[in-house]
């Protein structure tokens, strides 16, 4: 695995850098395209390099610009999607860390049967379910609302089998040295298995925030108040402005801000999501 | 401190397998109780019903004469040490032998003085801060026991503690859980399938085959006189010689050619019964041609230094004998021995039980 030639050494690095400018090359043009004025945008070549009017334009978005081009502040559009997101994902770890638990560690009727179920809407995505899933929501009256933003995300197998997993790693012996301890199954689950499954949570924390994040399907459709909308929703409003031509720099700058918050809590839980992702430790 | 009962406990798991076949085992106060036996012979799964780890099919068990088939482990008052330990990972080696004790809400003061003592006792306290991962093996069993006996319990069980240890410290921990137990005086129940560590450790072994207890005894009392087969063959290592023979007057015939002659109390009359004939490899002497019981061909020789382990055969059965180190043996020499009768086991080839 670990060759010291020069010229594995050149060519591992032509490798990862080619990859690094496919991936970043189209968020620097959003970037390059949110310093310039809209005019710059219209023609072609589309300048590569940041232009002058970084200040003004991510200002305007700011302030008045994005009511214009998208009906509500990027502000609003922005907490919107964090309560989003934040919902969908701390709902989630709740939901999923609770019923892994009682798959690996109760034995109760038909438990096999419900772990099946809940493994078999895997293979179900949103979009097959959502025209009956938008039905129950509208018929509880939920359409505009942060409730049928996020509660119909909430449940999840993905996270359920992978708490599931962890719990049938721990080894058993665990279990057992806490109930000759005295504590009981929930003492066990806070005491116990829920320190141990920090940076398995951390992980999830950051996969299912930038998957609450990026939803754009689900909220299109629960929401026709503009004031629930999200930030994708938003660029997305922004970009199909009827006849007019889309103020590109405006969307763009509007683009970059909604990618920080995925930014930050990425960098913030980098070193436990990537222990989570590859730490065996018991 | 207490004595634990253990009354005509079974076994049977949902799958309709039956790992225990009926144990019957009288343990006493400040006993150290040694369960034996090769893997799978339900010595775990017995260990686990005291514990309360594994629910009793049929039978009782007795702590201190309260009886605890439907007792929760922790209600039970015993501690448990494990084959791999079962530290809690994230806790530091104070909180792990807090917090059994924190869980009972005990004062946060007499947990504190509790642990000092524990960890004391076991020499842990520079390390009370540490996490398990930061340990070495010794370091972890020795917090493990330090989680058990800081709770003072009626009962230690020990679950094959120190099959993950390297043999070097698996002697030292040894003679420590020996000199722990022997200071706080509490009843202990120490599984293993080690019988060195069975004979050395236990003041009374019990040693288990398929879910039965063959013998229960004194560590002498089963190297002296098993009572099956199956304990001569267990017991003591290297493992006794158990050869095919027929009973004949006067003796046993071995193979084609060889007769040791026996004593008549030994034999006690039964005539061409089919036996298994069993001898300690210790108890072979080299003695003059004129008084050999047979002669044994060695062909290969294990000098150990106090002591050489000769493999041998003599008619077409193989022979291991122990012979002191002193004694020089080269190979294919013929080797005439001699057996004092009182070392001579018979057991029925096919019940495997005792004869004489």
């Amino acid at each position: 695995m670990v060759e010291n030639r020069p010229i594995t050494n050149i060519l591992t690095h032509l490798v990862v850098i080619g990859g690094i400018i496919v991936t970043a090359l189209p968020i620097w043009i959003a970037f390059v395209a949110s310093t310039h004025p809209v005019e710059n945008l219209l023609r072609s070549p589309i300048p590569l390099l940041p232009g002058g009017d970084l200040v003004a334009n991510y200002s305007e978005i700011l302030s008045e610009g994005s009511a214009r081009v998208g009906g509500i502040g990027v502000g609003p559009m922005m907490l919107n999607s964090l309560i989003m997101a934040l919902v969908i994902t701390v709902g989630k770890i709740a939901i999923s860390i609770i019923s892994a638990f009682a798959i690996v560690y109760f034995r109760f009727p038909l438990r096999m049967l419900f772990f099946w179920m809940i493994f078999i809407t895997l293979m179900l995505p949103v979009e097959v379910r959502i025209l009956p899933t938008f039905k129950v929501v509208a018929d509880l009256a939920m359409l505009n609302s942060y409730a049928g933003l996020t509660i119909p995300l909430i449940a999840s197998a993905t996270a359920t089998f992978l708490f599931r997993q962890f719990f049938l790693s721990v080894p058993e012996e665990l279990a057992e040295a806490a109930r000759i301890d005295g504590a009981g199954p929930m003492r066990f689950f806070r005491d116990i298995l829920l320190p141990l499954s920090r940076t398995n949570t951390a992980a999830l924390f950051v996969i299912l925030f930038i998957y609450g994040w990026n939803q754009y399907l689900w909220p299109l459709l629960i929401t026709t108040d503009e004031s629930y909308y999200t930030i994708v929703v938003g660029i997305a409003r922004m970009v199909n402005a009827g006849d007019t031509v889309p103020d590109w720099n405006l969307v763009m700058a509007a683009t970059m801000l909604g990618m920080l918050p995925p930014v930050v809590v990425v960098i913030v839980l980098q070193r436990l999501f990537v222990q989570g992702l590859v730490e065996t430790e018991k | 401190m207490a004595e634990v009962s253990i009354r005509n406990v079974t076994k049977v798991y949902p799958n309709g397998f039956q790992a225990i076949h009926g144990v019957d085992v009288d343990i006493e106060d400040s006993e150290f109780l040694v369960l034996v036996g090769p893997s799978g012979c339900g010595k775990s799964t017995l260990l686990r019903m005291v514990a309360g780890l594994e629910t009793i099919t049929t039978g009782e068990v007795f702590i201190g004469r309260r009886m605890v088939n439907k007792l929760e482990p922790a209600e039970r008052d015993i501690a448990m040490v494990f084959q791999n330990y079962a530290l809690y990972p994230h806790m530091s080696v104070r909180q792990n032998m807090a917090y059994g004790l924190k869980v009972r809400g005990m004062p946060k003061k007499q947990i504190e003085e509790a642990v000092r003592r524990a960890a004391e006792t076991l020499g842990l306290t520079e390390l009370l801060d540490r996490k398990p991962r930061q340990l070495s093996g010794g370091q972890r069993q020795r917090v493990a026991m330090g989680r058990a006996i800081v709770r003072e319990p009626q009962v230690f069980l020990f679950d094959e503690p120190l099959s993950n240890l390297d043999a070097k410290l698996r002697v030292q921990m040894r003679i420590e859980i020996k000199r722990l137990q022997e200071r706080l005086g509490v009843t202990a129940v120490y599984v293993t399938h080690d019988q060195v560590e069975a004979m050395t450790l236990g003041h009374r072994l019990v040693v288990m085959n398929e879910g039965r207890a063959e013998q229960i005894g004194t560590p002498l009392e089963l190297y002296e006189c098993p009572h099956t087969a199956f304990v001569a063959g267990f017991i003591g290592s290297p493992a006794m010689n158990l050869l095919e023979g027929r009973l004949e007057t006067k003796g046993v015939r071995l193979g084609r050619e060889i007769h040791v002659a026996l004593p008549e109390t030994i034999l006690n009359g039964a005539l061409n019964a089919e036996v298994l004939f069993g001898v300690r490899p210790e108890h072979f002497e080299i003695v003059p041609p004129e008084q050999a019981l047979l002669t044994i061909k060695s062909d290969l020789v294990e000098a150990l230094g106090a002591d050489t382990l000769v493999h041998g055969h003599s008619d077409g059965m193989s022979f291991t004998m122990r012979l002191p180190g002193s004694r020089h043996v080269s190979m294919g020499e013929d080797l005439p021995v001699y057996i004092a009768p009182e070392n001579l086991h018979l057991f029925d080839l096919e019940t495997g039980s005792r004869t004489g």
